[in-house]
């Protein structure tokens, strides 16, 4: 289902077959909780029903960001994107699963299950935005948000076979999404076509005096540049992000996507981004220093699950954040703390985040030259269920590709891009600072001669 | 003891908290006055540190942080930014403070401050050196009950300028000094009331104590809990004395908190110092850095006013530095100096024995122009200013014949006065004005007696 369809059907008859849908589906378990009353609206310019990523806060639903420590969290307002799709007409209907505080790329990592691969159930939906981007996978709703702070939109639409965007930092306000990085993290739809992803980020783009990060410039129309021919339009294809590490299939998958822009009169130039290769390492450096301190809240004083057995105010800490965090939580929190301590934050942090500079020194070198640069959005495909939640780094591994953008502020969007074995494979277009609307218009390019 | 203590040097550094009156706290938009409110009133989710809010910079606070920092006499970063400072107390709602830490506001200032001995009369004067001064969150507040520790976040949030000052202060007379200077100075800008009581204005003390003349300083002892000018003056008193007396009894003074216990008179320790802490800093990435041009800094630069600079004035304009230093503490120095200068030609010192009753300038003028005019003595222009009317003056021979009856009534001293000793004269023409009941004008009295004496 996706927008158009829904409007055709009606909100009142679109949020019945969603909600129908999410009953049927419910071995997914794509979905955390249903709005018991969604409060239907006939007016806007979005009036469809969707699905939001259960760390982005709402009212009239429990808010967990798939933690125990969050189990019977109700949020006392909420996140900006949500109250802008709520002006637009858009009928908000559940929330989604996730990693643990987005911290995974399987959605194992839930404190409330595993969500399977709606195109093979016995295998991940990537993560961390996992839940959403199934729901959207199977029908469920025509859009989803999720929130991506390393690859965790991207990632689970290449899995899952939908459309994924992570638009530029500080272009959606992050007001209301649970913070794990508050440098990386982004908000964006996940959707079944390029247009719906337009037509959402049209109405979660933009200024918001909540958020000092968001730039207060103008937010153009996305949907009208669609259908804009891409001659002459210039596609950058970096060297390193199909070399080591990236399935081979997925290679040929990538390249023959990007033969068919060429055909269509794109130019094709290969670059070089070549500290790209370090953007899994410092990722993993700056994203759990910030953790570290993002997660300090929850510490069972104020909200949240607060350990009954406690002796002393050490003990109300210690057993709260012992009991209510899952395990891939407390690596991040531990990493982070030592990554800041006093000592190792020269080697590790400071580091890090000049060579954070560097590779968005790559991406401007880069986009002097062209417009877009693709590549593959994952190195494999869906892998298995349980493959590597033993393995941390191999977990990290998926994240290669998607890093870069990351640190760089960039956005960048996964449309997909055929089939591996059956499974789908994400094209991965990412783009210059606040021009969501190129990159848009090349993956609705693509989507048209695919 | 005194000779003792002669033998001993004490180095004394602070570290103040000024609490900011802005009208709303610093990343959000609650109310900043708490001081009145229940519990847990005044509080929002962003100040409360719920998930998915983000902190909005007040912009007031930064350009007060400037506005002290250059008072101060600092050198403003040019790029102000915001770190987080990381430790877990149930007062601290996201785990971390935001702070400055890498880039605060000013560096490297001093502040020179005069003050009045304890003669009441001699002008002594010492510099401190400024380390910094940097812009913070305040934490919320517990309160302990018989069994239970309750949290109040109203205070969460409200900005605080932390000032830490280098070891430059020698004795607790002058920490006071510079405590009351920096009080009359974030006053006079306007950006804190610094009510020591209500914790507006904060001060924790480092005081170490060594033989004159050993190059290094002593361990270092910090001392908290000092709420009041009183305290702090008397709690540096006990500190030095006590580690004098170890220091004489051939002790080790240990490195330590200690407070200041009103009930004892004492400072009592409260922790001692096991390793720093590793407050893990790193910068805000929710508050990207704001950069101010030298143009704005400048221009608050031109504009600022400092207490020293008033006094200056005051002096220069006549007033001895006493009666200067008296002003300043009744609030009335402003008032007094813009009298001054709408008015030319009044005298000083006259100004300031009236300055008290008043508030508005342009009535303190009018009053001592109708003083002047018709040249009242202290006891008419009271009679005036308390009925609005002016005293009658008394005609030339029933003020004679009043003047008569004084000197009838006081031959001793108009012996004195013949004998050649004339400055009796002033206490004659007291005690005639006196009997007139303030209607007396001096100079006509002095001319009368005069006249009858000679």
């Amino acid at each position: 289902m996706n927008i158009e369809e829904a409007e055709k059907l009606g909100i009142e008859q679109a949020t019945k077959e969603s909600l129908t849908t999410i009953k049927v589906k419910s071995d997914l378990n794509a979905i955390l909780a249903t709005v018991a009353k969604p409060i239907i609206s006939k007016t806007g310019i979005l009036n469809v029903p969707y699905l939001c990523k259960d760390n982005i806060v709402t009212l009239g639903t429990k808010t967990t960001a798939a933690s125990k420590i969050l189990e019977n969290f109700e949020s006392p307002y909420e996140a900006t994107v949500v109250r802008r799709l709520r002006e637009a007409g858009a009928v908000l209907i559940g929330k989604t699963n996730l990693d643990e505080f987005a911290m995974g790329s399987s959605t194992e990592n839930s404190a409330y299950g595993v969500t399977k691969n709606p195109v093979d159930e016995t295998r991940v939906p990537g993560g961390s935005s996992g839940g959403s981007a199934a729901a959207v996978a199977s029908g469920m709703v025509p859009f989803a948000l999720g929130s991506d702070t390393g690859g965790s939109i991207r990632q689970p639409a290449s899995f899952c076979g939908v459309v994924g965007l992570m638009p530029t930092y500080g272009r959606v306000s992050r007001y209301g999404l649970i913070a794990m990085a508050s440098s990386l993290d982004r908000i964006g739809p996940i959707t079944t076509c390029v247009k719906d992803a337009a037509r959402v980020l049209q109405i979660i783009a933009g200024y918001d005096e909540h958020d000092s990060t968001t730039v207060d410039i103008e937010v153009p129309d996305y949907v009208s540049v669609l259908d804009g021919d891409i001659k002459g339009l210039k596609i950058g294809v970096p060297k390193e992000y199909f070399g080591e590490g990236v399935n081979e299939t997925i290679v040929q998958v990538v390249r023959l996507g990007i033969e068919m822009l060429e055909k269509q009169g794109a130019v094709v130039r290969e670059i070089s981004l070549p500290n790209s290769k370090y953007a899994l390492a410092t990722y993993y450096i700056i994203q759990p220093s910030e953790v570290s301190a993002n997660l300090a809240r929850y510490d069972g004083i104020r909200y949240g699950i607060s350990a009954k057995d406690a002796n002393n105010l050490w003990e109300v800490y210690d057993k709260s954040r012992a009991q209510g965090f899952g395990v891939e939580v407390k690596r991040r929190i531990m990493l982070g703390t030592y990554t800041l301590s006093a000592g190792f934050r020269d080697a590790y942090y400071d580091k890090a985040q000049r060579v954070r500079t560097l590779i968005k020194q790559d991406f401007d070198k880069a986009f002097e030259q062209v417009d877009v640069i693709i590549s593959p959005t994952t190195p494999t495909v869906a892998f298995k269920i349980g493959e590597r939640v033993q393995d941390p780094l191999s977990m990290y591994r998926a994240d290669l590709l998607t890093a870069p953008a990351s640190l760089a502020g960039l956005p960048a969007i996964s449309v997909p891009g055929g089939e591996v074995e059956g499974l789908p494979v994400g094209l991965q277009i990412m783009g210059r600072q606040f021009d969501e609307k190129t990159i848009l218009r090349v993956a609705y390019a693509y989507e048209q001669v695919r | 003891m005194n000779k003792t203590i002669d033998k001993y040097e004490a180095t004394i550094g602070l570290e103040i908290h000024v609490q900011l009156g802005t009208k709303s706290k610093m990343f959000c938009r609650c109310d900043n006055n708490s001081d009145t409110a229940k519990p847990n009133t005044n509080v929002c989710p962003v100040c409360m540190g719920y998930p998915g809010t983000l902190p909005v910079i007040n912009g007031q606070t930064i350009d007060w942080g400037i506005k002290t920092a250059l008072a101060l006499g600092c050198s403003i970063n040019p790029m102000q930014r915001f770190d987080r400072k990381n430790y877990f107390y149930p007062d601290l709602p996201k785990g971390y403070q935001i702070s400055q830490f890498f880039y605060p506001v000013g560096e490297k200032g001093n502040l020179v401050v005069d003050y009045l001995g304890t003669d009441r009369k001699t002008k002594h004067e010492f510099t401190v050196g400024i380390t910094r001064l940097h812009l913070e969150e305040d934490a919320g507040k517990l309160v302990h009950t018989s069994d239970a520790t309750l949290v109040d976040l109203n205070r969460c949030g409200t900005p605080l300028a932390e000032i830490v000052t280098e070891p430059d202060i020698k004795s607790p007379e002058e920490a006071r000094a510079f405590m009351q200077e920096l009080q009359c100075l974030v006053r006079l800008l306007g950006v804190s009331s610094a009510d020591m009581e209500k914790g507006h204005l904060r001060v924790d003390a480092n005081v170490s104590v060594r033989p004159i003349g050993q190059p290094t300083l002593g361990a270092k002892v910090e001392v908290k809990n000092m709420n009041s000018f009183k305290f702090m003056e008397q709690a540096l008193k006990f500190e030095i004395v006590r580690q004098t007396e170890m220091l004489e009894r051939g002790e080790k003074i240990e490195q330590e908190t200690r407070g200041w216990d009103e009930k004892t008179n004492s400072t009592v320790s409260q922790r001692s110092k096991e390793g720093s802490v590793d407050y893990r800093y790193f910068p805000e990435p929710d508050l990207p850095p704001i950069t101010i041009n030298d143009e704005q800094i400048e221009k608050w630069n031109r504009s600022l006013i400092l207490p020293s600079v008033l006094r200056e004035r005051a002096e220069q304009k006549g007033l001895a530095y006493d009666r200067v230093v008296e002003l300043q503490d009744k609030d009335k120095l402003v008032l007094f100096l813009g009298v001054l200068h709408s008015r030319g030609g009044l005298n000083p010192t006259q100004v300031a024995n009236w300055i008290e009753k008043f508030n508005d300038e342009e009535k303190l003028i009018e009053f001592m122009d109708v003083v002047g005019k018709h040249n009242l003595s202290t006891t008419a222009a009271k009679k005036y200013l308390e009925t609005g009317k002016i005293p009658e003056t008394m005609d030339d021979a029933v003020l004679r014949e009043m003047v008569g009856q004084v000197l009838d009534e006081n031959p001793e001293v108009v012996a004195k006065f013949k004998a050649g000793d004339v400055k009796v004269s002033a206490y004659l023409m007291g005690q005639v004005i006196k009997k007139s009941g303030g209607g007396a004008e001096p100079a006509l009295v002095q001319q009368i007696l005069i006249d009858l004496l000679t």
